[in-house]
């Protein structure tokens, strides 16, 4: 594993990165190999982001280079490193603002998660479709408006209806998205942050490894 | 407390009540207000769609708002504007009506529109050369009638809400960094990505905006009709949440500073409406003169670790959580409002954290309102 790989991710110098990058395909190094090197760099920036040496900026931008990393490789290879499990994720029906879920896409992304961005303004059938086809280990739902809180919990009830919610769970998150708001809606996490939602999916990991 | 029924007095009444606050003295009351927006709608029963795009029937509603909830002490804002605070992010709003279901509360469509050599046309020609042009081209707005449009309807408007005895809290003159609408208009991820790519070029471009942006506010202070209670500087990206403290040093804090300076060197209270968590540079707001601003905060800082830092300097503003105010009981929200106010004693503004959500329940609005009285 390339350590100049990881330290330039953690170090979120864009430049280095993408030169490794193209110096170990150029030596034959496999993608998932590079990939590794990557996902060790972005755990140390989450835990300087827990530590709060980095702050959220830093998180996006430690995203956007795996972005720019991940068109070198390639998406059959970043796909193919989603080890974690698989999260279907949206902004709720009549919620636009995706700051929030951008941030959460690339970041999950990045530490080896494959997320199935659904976009804005999803409506709960499109959710359950995809439930359906992708069968995720969670649904993340971003919402900031409070006046789409109802929608999140109509959401979430359209998809227990479905017979869908056994073995998946609900992440939701969002400005105003408090944990009272969270039992209302009847979610299974509510993540003040991304990192939180991170934290999950490792742990989910770990007590099935 | 009983309010007079004479408008005037009642005006008198209320105005005293919210610069004892800000001077950091003792009211009769701690005073309480809010910046309805939406919540004015629904609550008188008006079209959302005709609320987001007519200045003047915004501001005929929100004092039909304010008239039926008589415990306020002032409205944040006379007027809703949802088009201009897009456009002055480079960005567009959906609205009701146009882009979204009738009774829907406007939303930012926050995409990529300009691009990163717009930085260097922000450098050459400064904000407006660029900014007065691409509002045309991109949103079809033209600015100069806008903002005469605009100025009527905020001068009407407070008019109105005087007239039923209420003051209105503060103006939008523009203030703030420029990080806001470039952020905005570049989206926060491209815009981070050109923090650590090219900070030289954004920095030109911010500090093309900044003394023109300055240049605006200063003269509207001095223009206004009547002297503003106060100017509202309202900031969320550049929030210490977003960025650590090299970058904040660097994007934020030269631009926040002298902006707040220049605001209060007008003889008008700056209102700090931040959003997001600013625990960390809670100590650089002592910098300012004492009783010249508000500190007002979303439920995301810790208010009462404001208070702790900030208390002597500053009044503080804040804090009723918008879910508690949608889906809570009365009771939690007179409860959280009673700790707040014993824990806040005096320099401290009631009102909700950000906006009145726009579903806010009226009984929870009513209790908040209560909570002032005991």
């Amino acid at each position: 594993m390339s350590s100049v790989l990881s330290t330039a991710m953690a170090d979120l110098d864009e430049d280095v990165v993408l030169a490794e990058i193209a110096r170990l395909q150029g030596s034959g190094t496999p993608s998932l190999e590079i990939i590794s090197a990557l996902q060790e760099g972005m755990a140390i920036v989450g835990q300087k982001f827990e530590e709060k040496d980095y702050f959220l900026s830093e998180l996006i931008m430690s995203a956007e280079i795996f972005n720019e990393a991940g068109k070198l490789l390639g998406t059959e290879a970043t796909d193919a490193a989603g080890t974690l499990g698989t999260l279907v994720l949206g902004t709720v029906h009549q919620d636009v603002h995706d700051i929030g879920k951008n941030i959460v896409r690339s970041v999950l992304a990045s530490h080896g998660v494959k997320v199935i961005d659904l976009g804005v303004d999803v409506p709960a059938a499109k959710f359950l479709e995809a439930i359906r086809e992708h069968r995720p280990a969670a649904v993340g739902i971003s919402c900031l408006l409070t006046t789409c809180f109802g929608n999140v919990k109509a959401c979430i009830e359209e998809i227990d209806a479905a017979g869908l919610r056994d073995g998946l769970k609900i992440l939701v998150g969002g400005g105003p998205l408090d944990e009272a708001a969270g039992r209302y809606v009847g979610a299974d996490l509510v993540c003040k942050d991304a990192m939180i939602a991170v934290d999950w999916f490792k742990t989910r990991a770990a007590a099935a490894a | 407390m009983t309010t007079p029924t004479n408008p005037g007095q009642a005006y008198g009444q209320r105005l005293a009540r919210m610069k004892a606050a800000v001077a950091l003295e003792k009211p009769d009351r701690t005073p309480v207000i809010s910046w309805s927006d939406a919540f004015c709608a629904n609550h008188v029963g008006a079209p959302m769609s005709r609320f987001s795009s007519d200045l003047i029937y915004s501001g005929e509603v929100t004092a039909r708002s304010f008239e039926l909830l008589p415990g306020f002490d002032a409205a944040e804002m006379a007027v809703a504007e949802p088009d201009w605070v897009a456009a002055v992010f480079l960005s567009k709003m959906k609205i009701a009506g146009r882009d979204l279901p009738e009774g829907t509360p406007w939303m930012v469509d926050e995409q990529e529109r300009i691009a990163e050599s717009d930085y260097d046309v922000i450098a050459e020609r400064g904000w407006f050369g660029f900014f007065v042009p691409w509002a045309q081209q991109n949103l079809g707005i033209t600015v100069p009638s806008y903002i005469q449009q605009s100025i009527a309807a905020r001068i009407e408007g407070t008019k109105r809400l005087a007239a039923i005895g209420v003051p209105t809290y503060t103006v939008a003159f523009g203030g703030g960094t420029p990080l806001e609408a470039l952020s905005a208009g570049r989206t926060m991820s491209r815009f981070v990505r050109d923090l650590h790519r090219i900070p030289d070029r954004v920095q030109a471009a911010m500090d093309a905006t900044h003394p023109q942006m300055i240049g605006v506010v200063k003269q509207a202070i001095r223009e206004s009709p009547v002297k503003p209670f106060s100017v509202f500087v309202g900031l969320a990206r550049s929030s210490p949440e977003f960025f650590g403290p090299k970058l904040w040093d660097r994007f934020v804090w030269p631009y926040l500073k002298s902006m707040v300076e220049a605001i209060i060197e007008e003889g008008v209270v700056a209102n700090l409406h931040f959003d997001s968590c600013w625990d960390r540079e809670l100590p650089r707001l002592r910098e300012f003169p004492k009783g010249s601003c508000v500190f007002a905060c979303d439920h995301a800082t810790d208010i009462r670790l404001a208070k702790k830092i900030l208390g002597d300097r500053m009044c503080i503003k804040g804090d009723v959580p918008s879910a508690m105010l949608s889906y809570g009981t009365p009771d939690e929200v007179r409860a959280y409002c009673k700790a707040l106010i014993a824990d806040m004693g005096d320099g401290f503004i009631l009102s909700p954290a950000c906006t009145m959500p726009a579903n806010a329940k009226l009984e929870n609005v009513m209790a908040m309102l209560e909570a002032v009285e005991a």
